[in-house]
């Protein structure tokens, strides 16, 4: 990361060029400049209603993903107990989650639920259940069928089976699984609070979008980018650091 | 060594068919305590399949088979009396040596104790790998994960050990040693040890007898006591014709 240093600072710097150029040339107010743009973000990021609305999608990304990947990873997993869910998970329910697009199961939600944080948090949990279901299927093919038999020397518990020895070894495919949910989390979180919230970084967009405060739709969304960039390259390259990769051989 | 004490292994007409073929046909013998047997086969002959039905690990088979007097064919074996090792180490890649060792008792539903910690301490010591206890799988040699292994079937000072060709992936090397420190290990601990290979040599080096199999359908087609001194040495006369003996059987 420190040895990327330099390289990281110069791609922004050209990024922040190529865009003051494009602002410059266009010179329209529909195109701000880094420099109005960054003073509508310092803006935002000073007045605690908008950490308000920050805390808000927050909390509904990570409380969709944790409702989108229980029922993911449950129905993911009867798919090794059950033949008849595994037809029906992988024949009915999961080409449905997956071919459905997420601002469909928004609207119905918004129908049924109006403006309040079950829509966004619902319209998450679909659109990520998906991601959980695909990669503990995979899990499951990998899955060291003579570990469970190895553990089978000293239990017939299947439960305790489960927690020791087949879930320990699907927890990478899970932490990919909200890895990739958490990106898509967050974009559709944005998409669910234009339309079906009053408050969110969704919501403060569509009221910038609404009273044509150009500067403030760019502002919103460089900081948007910038959470997202922190919860992908901080927390999950921590944690992946930290847990996931302690027992595996470090790749250079 | 005399067969000393009492049985500790009772298997009575064990046969098993897998669809319509018949791998084992009307199997019986008796392991005693402290007693090393071997199980010597061509491969293919079902000799890892007897062992399976007798750990508990494959249900459907006919006959009977006791442990401890307690029948455990085609239902679960009593935990702590058996332990057994596979032809692969079979360690948990998330866990250290140590948290694999203590991996039985949390199987068996108890969090382990410091009693359990001190037995787990004690059965790395005797596989020589107390320093490696918090080392990952990936970071030890072939050799060290399968002494991790055998630690881990140690654990619950079991009365018999099975072993399933446990040395057959290491290199010559690696495996005289290990099987020199199995005695070693077998001597103090004074468990039972039913043994599965397809080498001859290493037969003659562990076993107090040697049941010999024949091909499928199998049955036992002799049991060949081995009276050779301990320590064994692999290049007296005795040792050199005792293997001659029992290639001879097997072919």
């Amino acid at each position: 990361m420190v040895k990327k240093l330099p390289k990281i600072i110069l791609a922004i710097l050209i990024f922040l060029l190529a865009w003051w150029a494009i602002a410059a040339i266009s010179d329209s107010p529909l195109f701000p400049t880094p420099w109005t743009t960054f003073k509508a973000l310092w803006k935002i990021l000073k007045s605690p209603t908008s950490w308000g609305h920050i805390g808000a999608s927050t909390y509904r990304v990570v409380v969709g993903t944790a409702i989108g990947s229980v029922f993911g990873a449950i129905l993911g997993l009867s798919t090794k107990y059950s033949s008849f869910m595994a037809t029906a998970v992988k024949v009915v329910i999961y080409p449905l989650l997956q071919s459905v697009p997420t601002i469909c199961w928004a609207l119905i939600f918004v129908l049924w639920f109006g403006l309040s944080d079950t829509t966004p948090i619902l319209a998450i949990a679909s659109a990520v259940a998906p991601f959980f279901m695909i990669n503990i299927w995979e899990g499951l093919k990998e899955l060291d069928s003579n570990l469970v038999e190895m553990a089978s020397v000293y239990t017939k518990s299947r439960s305790r089976i489960l927690g020791k020895v087949i879930m320990p070894m699907l927890y990478p495919y899970i932490f990919a699984a909200t890895r990739s949910s958490m990106m898509v989390a967050w974009k559709v979180v944005i998409l669910g609070e234009i339309f079906g919230s009053a408050s969110g970084m969704g919501y403060m967009l569509s009221i910038a979008y609404g009273s044509y405060r150009i500067e403030q739709v760019f502002a919103w969304t460089l900081a948007f980018a910038i959470i997202l960039i922190i919860f992908d390259y901080g927390i999950f390259k921590y944690i992946d650091r930290k847990f996931i990769r302690k027992w595996k051989p470090q790749e250079a | 060594m005399e067969t000393s004490g009492s049985v500790i292994l009772e298997v009575k007409n064990i046969s098993h068919s897998f669809e319509n073929l018949k791998v084992l046909e009307k199997i019986s013998f008796e392991v005693h305590g402290s007693e090393v047997v071997c199980i010597l086969g061509p491969s293919g002959c079902g000799k890892t399949t007897l062992l399976r039905i007798i750990a508990g690990l494959i249900s459907g088979a006919q006959g009977s088979v006791k442990i401890n007097g307690l029948e455990t064919i085609n239902e679960s074996t009593n935990w702590q009396d058996i332990g057994v090792v596979f032809q692969e180490p079979r360690l948990l890649p998330w866990r250290d040596a140590f948290d694999n060792v203590t991996l039985p008792f949390e199987l068996a539903g108890k969090k382990p104790s410091e009693a359990d910690s001190r037995l787990a301490k004690k059965a790395l010591e005797m596989v020589n790998l107390s320093d490696f206890e918090s080392s990952y799988p990936y970071q030890l040699s072939g050799g060290m994960r399968q002494r991790v292994s055998l630690a881990r079937a140690l654990v619950t000072n079991p009365r018999i050990l099975l072993m399933d060709e446990p040395l057959t992936g290491l290199d010559v090397s690696t495996r005289e040693e290990l099987q020199e420190e199995i005695i070693r290990i077998w001597r103090e601990r004074k468990m039972s040890l039913l043994w599965v290979t397809h080498d001859p040599e290493e037969a003659v080096f562990m076993a107090d007898r040697v049941i010999v199999l024949s091909k499928r359908p199998t049955n036992i087609k002799t049991v060949f006591p081995i009276d050779l001194p301990r320590p064994r040495s692999r290049s007296s006369e005795g040792f050199l014709n005792t293997e001659k003996t029992l290639r001879q059987l097997l072919s």
